[in-house]
């Protein structure tokens, strides 16, 4: 038997979407970066699986050997419409992105600060005094959506609904909630975006407003368009940021000299963020399709091929970060994939860190140490994203 | 201390003075001046701390990493004198260097 037929049994049933998949991941995706040939699954038609972390970042920076342009799920999680700027390639990928990017920037989320801080004061003051909660359904969860609505400019109050749905679809794909969600979903942002075109003056004037005025080749976007990529943008919002910010905690509970060395060093803080986005990588597994024949590594690949990339996996490669498996809160030149690399890399990647730099303060600032609850149980999301899904905490209050 | 010279795209000059071992990036947040996002923190992974080295400078700097490289490929703008200002590092052999920011970090 040679050694690729041994790694091609090895994964021959590899499945990212299994339920609790992302419980040990890390010992899988040592044995497979480990192989000389990228490790294939006969699963959803047959896919290689990218992670080594070079591998990765080869993929990610040759946007037209591995296009983004057939989807980047996988299975393929299809509304019918591709969900821009992530589902196209450069060039036309920038003139999407610009539509967004100039929301996204550095000067205006800085404008955000107070009012994401006002939200997450708003969130820890509703369990003040409590010592059992789900951190993730109490805080996790939520407060990106609230940022999220912020961003768009849409009432907080629907941020119940709309966390509703996109839970749906990201963890019941194909089943009826998820298609009554999706429909509830499409005609609510529908609603927004036609209203917006009604009352714009001009597309600089906010997101909504950019999207539904915006031209892609001096052309106006269908409202299908439109809605998919304010869909994308939720999708990129909510669920990524949960999951890191219920890491964070649930380190904080498993770590607490590292909870106080941050209190005590919160220059540290900054670095950190990056180091649990790195550890944690929400997005865990996206897909690109080979465009040319073409070689990665030592695997020669067939255009029109499906191949399945984990930055998660990446990010725990031995070869580029040291104790990659460890949270290092001062890990220097960390160059993480966790918001991705190059054209597609997170547009929203400032606005994710003001959401953890403000949740780390209040958690520092109210809490002395986190615990876990034994008789609560931890639970994994399995969808798009994965990571902590639900964390019961005891929380220890600092002294007034 | 080496000086740096930034021509903003509406023309506004700052000049700064940076120890040695800074980035150029790093000065640009420092000043306060405007056109750099530096969205990956300086560890070239996002393309958004994009600037346009004066044409007496580029030769004297040393040539982009492959992923340097990779990522300029696709930013808007790109000329010639087009660096990722998180690659250049400031020494004395750059006292005086001018870099001009772009319209925009695509």
């Amino acid at each position: 038997m040679t050694k690729t037929s041994q790694s091609s049994e090895e994964f021959a049933n590899f499945d990212h979407r299994e339920k609790n998949h992302r419980v040990g991941a890390e010992c899988v995706w040592a044995r497979m970066r480990a192989q000389p040939e990228l490790p294939h699954s006969e699963r959803y038609g047959g896919f290689h699986v990218v992670t080594r972390y070079a591998d990765v970042a080869e993929l990610l920076a040759k946007c037209s050997v591995y296009s983004s342009a057939s989807g980047i799920s996988f299975p393929e999680l299809d509304f019918g419409t591709r969900m821009y700027p992530a589902e196209s390639d450069p060039p036309i990928q920038r003139q999407y992105r610009e539509l967004l990017s100039r929301f996204l920037t550095r000067d205006r989320v800085q404008t955000m600060e107070s009012a994401v801080r006002q939200q997450a004061v708003a969130l820890f003051d509703s369990i003040a005094g409590q010592t059992h909660v789900d951190f993730a359904a109490t805080i996790g969860k939520t407060l990106p959506v609230m940022v999220s609505l912020l961003l768009l400019g849409v009432p907080l109050e629907d941020g119940r609904k709309l966390r509703r749905w996109v839970d749906a679809l990201h963890v019941e794909r194909g089943q009826d909630e998820a298609v009554a969600a999706a429909t509830a979903l499409t005609t609510y942002l529908e609603g927004l975006l036609v209203e917006r075109a009604r009352t714009a003056k001009h597309p600089s004037e906010d997101i909504l407003a950019s999207v539904a005025l915006g031209r892609i080749d001096g052309e106006p976007m269908s409202l299908d368009e439109q809605v998919a990529m304010i869909r994308l943008l939720l999708f990129g919002g909510f669920s990524t940021v949960a999951i890191v910010l219920t890491t964070i905690a649930h380190w904080f509970a498993t770590h607490p000299e590292g909870m106080e060395r941050l209190r005590q060093q919160p220059e540290l803080i900054e670095p950190a963020i990056e180091e649990f986005v790195r550890y944690t990588s929400p997005a865990t597994y996206l897909r690109r399709t080979v465009a040319e024949d073409t070689m990665l590594g030592q695997t020669p690949l067939c255009k029109g091929e499906p191949l399945l990339f984990s930055t998660a996996a990446a990010n725990r490669d031995p070869a580029k970060f040291d104790h990659p498996d460890e949270v290092v809160l001062d890990r220097r030149n960390n160059a993480h994939l966790g918001f991705g690399f190059g054209a597609h890399r997170c547009l929203g990647s400032m606005v994710a860190k003001l959401e953890l730099r403000i949740a780390i303060d209040e958690m520092l600032r109210r809490y002395e140490r986190y615990e876990l609850d034994p008789d609560g149980e931890i639970e994994w999301e399995s969808g798009e994203n994965q990571g902590i899904g639900a964390l019961p905490l005891i929380l220890h209050p600092r002294a007034a | 201390m080496p000086t740096i010279h930034f021509i903003e795209f509406d023309g506004r000059k700052e000049t700064t003075e940076v120890s040695s071992g800074t980035s150029v990036m790093q000065a640009a947040l420092n000043a306060g001046v405007h056109g750099i996002e530096a969205a990956c923190g300086g560890v070239c992974a996002c393309a958004t701390c994009h600037v346009h080295v004066d044409s007496a400078w580029r030769e004297r700097l040393p040539a982009p990493s492959e992923m340097e490289h990779a990522l300029l490929e696709f930013v808007t703008g790109y000329d010639a004198g087009s660096r990722l200002s998180c690659q250049l590092v400031m020494d004395d052999s750059l006292d005086g260097i001018t870099v001009r920011l772009p319209e925009w970090q695509g």
